[in-house]
């Protein structure tokens, strides 16, 4: 049987008031250390999942020894980020996943890899503001 | 504009804490790291706050810009 995951979008401000985001309720654990909870943005434009490096340091993890990558975006910015197997929780299931890492990132994102492939389906309900994930 | 919205407009480009209703800042820092030892220090527990981070409201967000 498949499990359902209601999420809502978090109220941020903007240039004309409030802007809704897909920004969930998650936190991270490695080898038994938990990080706190924290929010990161549903992000279907990322190939991967995208951590500010401190979340990493948080939970014990030693940034540099991962994987190094490039990670590219807009005007071609390019970031270094180092590639880590973690924990992901999100309400009450835990899910083992890959989580690139970069000192160079703000906001923590969830991507295509890592993140939108671990559910059968994930759907943005613009008009309730929420978000569906079904495992 | 939401009260939580309005409540974030003093902390752009921050980590925040937020109380579990959104309706209460609990503290702030540039830093998550930073402000993860903020909430140790005050004694606030994993469950009693959520930390989201505030990216600049002076133009539209998107994240790919570093």
């Amino acid at each position: 049987m498949s499990k359902k995951i209601e999420v809502t979008y978090f109220p941020d401000p903007s240039p004309t008031g409030t802007v809704y985001r897909p920004k969930i309720m998650v936190w991270i654990s490695n080898q038994n250390k938990h990080s706190r909870i924290f929010h990161a943005l549903v992000d279907s434009g990322s190939d991967r999942n995208l951590f500010p490096a401190s979340w990493g340091e948080a939970v014990g993890i030693n940034i540099k020894s991962g994987k190094k990558c490039s990670i590219y975006g807009i005007g071609n910015a390019e970031l270094t980020a180092y590639t880590h197997e973690v924990d992901l929780h999100l309400g009450r299931e835990t899910f083992r996943t890959t989580i690139d890492f970069s000192y160079e990132q703000g906001m923590p994102l969830l991507g295509r890899q890592g993140f939108f492939d671990l559910f059968k389906r994930v759907e943005f309900r613009e008009s309730k503001r929420m978000i569906e994930f079904k495992i | 504009m939401t009260k939580t919205s309005k409540l974030l407009l003093a902390h752009e480009n921050k980590w925040v804490a937020l109380n579990k209703r959104g309706d209460r800042v609990l503290a702030s820092a540039k830093d998550a790291k930073v402000l993860s030892k903020k909430l140790d220090a005050l004694k606030i527990g994993r469950d009693e706050a959520v930390m989201t981070y505030v990216p600049s409201f002076r133009g539209w967000y998107s994240p790919y810009n570093v």
